[in-house]
């Protein structure tokens, strides 16, 4: 008798440790929520919604899968009430204890110092210029210039997050959307408005999932079949030399001017010099394969945890969508009217589509312009003549990042 | 907010906003110009002959036709055994049925779509 009282209170107590007891009882510090209604955690049921629907996106429709699904697992496993794999309230404080994060953190809470404090960002962008061939960008130095006007769409949507009531860092957050960059958005907004930091991380990554549909149509719309149809001069060879000083040299020039930008294309150059140097390929392939593996795991997974429902499920979220297409789509459009000038200054040498790809997703927004200049003319390639303001697009976003963090850190 | 609290940030927004376009451009030109520059030295530095004739760096760059080179003999026996290979798989006959007599270029349209399927295929 006495045995079989123990074991059904055993049965009890391990009851009230469940996921689905505590789903009927919430946490004491969200049960004012409004996602709180009869007693019943409905945030924690909508987030592990949207976690497997993201999940579905990434697996089904194939969405930067190398992103977004880490970052959709994450916000799965961050969101069962009880788990305790992350503690997202203890990071968007003005004082981060950390002791009290490495004492009694959990997994995800302690890989996610490495997005606190500004690591995985930066060791991404080291392997993205290992990737990098600046080649096109060296060859053709004016395609900087589009590069630079696609970032015009950042500063428009800063200027619209400010005109909907934002603060200015939350602001500067949202615009950096637009820079199409995932690890600069992320430096930025984990060091200007950290709570704001899954919205705009499942924003950035996914607009530039959807770049081959948002681009072709306002390409379309702001180019005439003509200019369409432009071809471009070959390229001229770039000597391994040129390819070595140009990192040193943007280096400098960017450190001198945006010291802020310096983790950002500093790691960018670094991995760049690596592969260019020819002195350093197992580092050059460190850095590109093994290393930004590991750290984009890192940074899916708890970029992902950081969802909670009280910080996921609100208005800003919905807002900060919107923000964030209208900043793709202004940065195509500001890449596309610069290309038209220069298209008018060179009397039609230059192509406008490749202004599109000065949005820095590389390199599908160098495919969309080639893709859009082919269904004009099947045998006009503009590929390489797209990745110039392509890469140029890169080192333009992270100087605008480096811009941002100078005015409001 | 008050309005005038609201003015304020509008004022900060615009402000940023062309001040940061600004920086923007201004970095990204300055790395324009030294690659101009750069461009320049090493042209020189790999084009001496052109360098010397004309005072001016050509501007426009001497274009690079290297399309319709012609078929060295010596090439034939490899371009042979490569045509071969092609009809006997795309047939599924062996090779030593077919008997390749001659071959003349018939125009881009191959070039192009291997072209374009390998820029496909990378991307």
């Amino acid at each position: 008798m006495n045995f079989l009282d123990m074991f059904l209170s055993g049965i009890a107590s391990f009851m009230n440790t469940t996921g689905i007891a505590k789903m009927f009882t919430p946490d004491p510090s969200i049960a004012d929520q409004w996602f709180c209604v009869g007693g019943i955690n409905w945030g924690a049921l909508i987030m592990i919604g949207v976690a497997c629907v993201l999940v579905y996106l990434a697996i089904g429709k194939g969405f930067e899968p190398l992103l977004l699904l880490p970052m959709a697992f994450g916000m799965l496993l961050a969101n069962f009430p009880g788990g305790g794999v992350m503690h997202t309230e203890w990071f968007v404080v003005e004082h981060i204890d950390f002791g009290k994060i490495l004492h009694n953190g959990g997994l995800l809470d302690l890989l996610y110092l490495g997005v606190k404090l500004g690591i995985y960002p930066s060791l991404i962008f080291m392997g993205i210029g290992a990737m990098t061939d600046f080649g096109s960008l060296i060859a053709n130095p004016k395609s900087l210039l589009l590069g630079a006007a696609a970032q015009f769409g950042v500063f428009a949507a800063f200027f619209g997050a400010i005109a909907l009531g934002f603060t200015p860092k939350e602001a500067a957050s949202i615009g950096i959307i637009g820079g199409a960059d995932g690890p600069t958005a992320i430096l930025v907004t984990k060091t200007l408005a950290a709570h704001l930091l899954p919205a705009i991380a499942i924003a950035a990554y996914s607009y530039m999932a959807l770049i081959p549909m948002i681009q072709p149509p306002i390409m379309k719309l702001c180019t005439t079949k003509k200019e369409r149809t432009i071809r471009m001069e070959q390229l001229r060879p770039v000597s391994k030399l040129e390819k070595i000083i140009f990192p040193v040299v943007v280096t400098i020039v960017v450190s001198l001017i945006v010291p802020d930008a310096i983790p950002l294309v500093g790691c960018l150059m670094l991995g760049n010099i690596f592969k260019e140097s020819g002195v350093t390929d197992r580092l050059s392939k460190t850095a590109q394969n093994e290393l930004i593996n590991i750290v984009t795991i890192f940074l899916g997974v708890t970029v992902g945890a950081t969802a909670s429902a009280s910080s996921f499920l609100n208005v800003e979220t919905l807002m900060i969508i919107g923000l964030g297409l209208i900043a793709f789509c202004f940065s195509t459009f500001g890449g596309l009217m610069f290309g038209k000038l220069m298209c008018f200054i060179t009397k039609g040498k230059i192509n406008p589509l490749i202004g599109s790809a000065g949005v820095s997703a590389v390199p599908m927004a160098a495919r969309v312009s080639q893709t859009v200049g082919q269904k004009e003319d099947p045998t006009n390639y503009l590929l390489m003549h797209a990745m110039g303001p392509n890469v140029a697009g890169v080192i333009g976003s992270a100087v605008a990042a480096g811009v941002f963090l100078a005015m409001f850190k | 907010m008050n309005l005038n609290m609201a003015k304020h940030a509008w004022d900060t927004g615009a402000l940023v906003s062309i001040l940061g376009l600004l920086t923007v451009f201004t970095v990204l030109a300055i790395i324009m110009l030294v690659l101009l520059v750069m461009e320049r030295i090493f042209a020189k530095n790999s084009l001496p002959k052109k360098a010397v004739a004309k005072e001016k760096a050509p501007e426009v760059k001497p274009e690079v036709k290297a399309e319709a080179t012609p078929v060295k003999k010596a090439d034939d026996g490899e371009l042979v055994a490569v045509i071969t290979a092609a009809i006997a798989a795309s047939l599924g006959v062996p090779q030593r049925s077919l008997r390749i007599k001659s071959f003349k270029r018939v125009g881009k349209a191959w070039n192009d779509a291997s072209r374009q399927e390998n820029i496909y295929n990378n991307l």
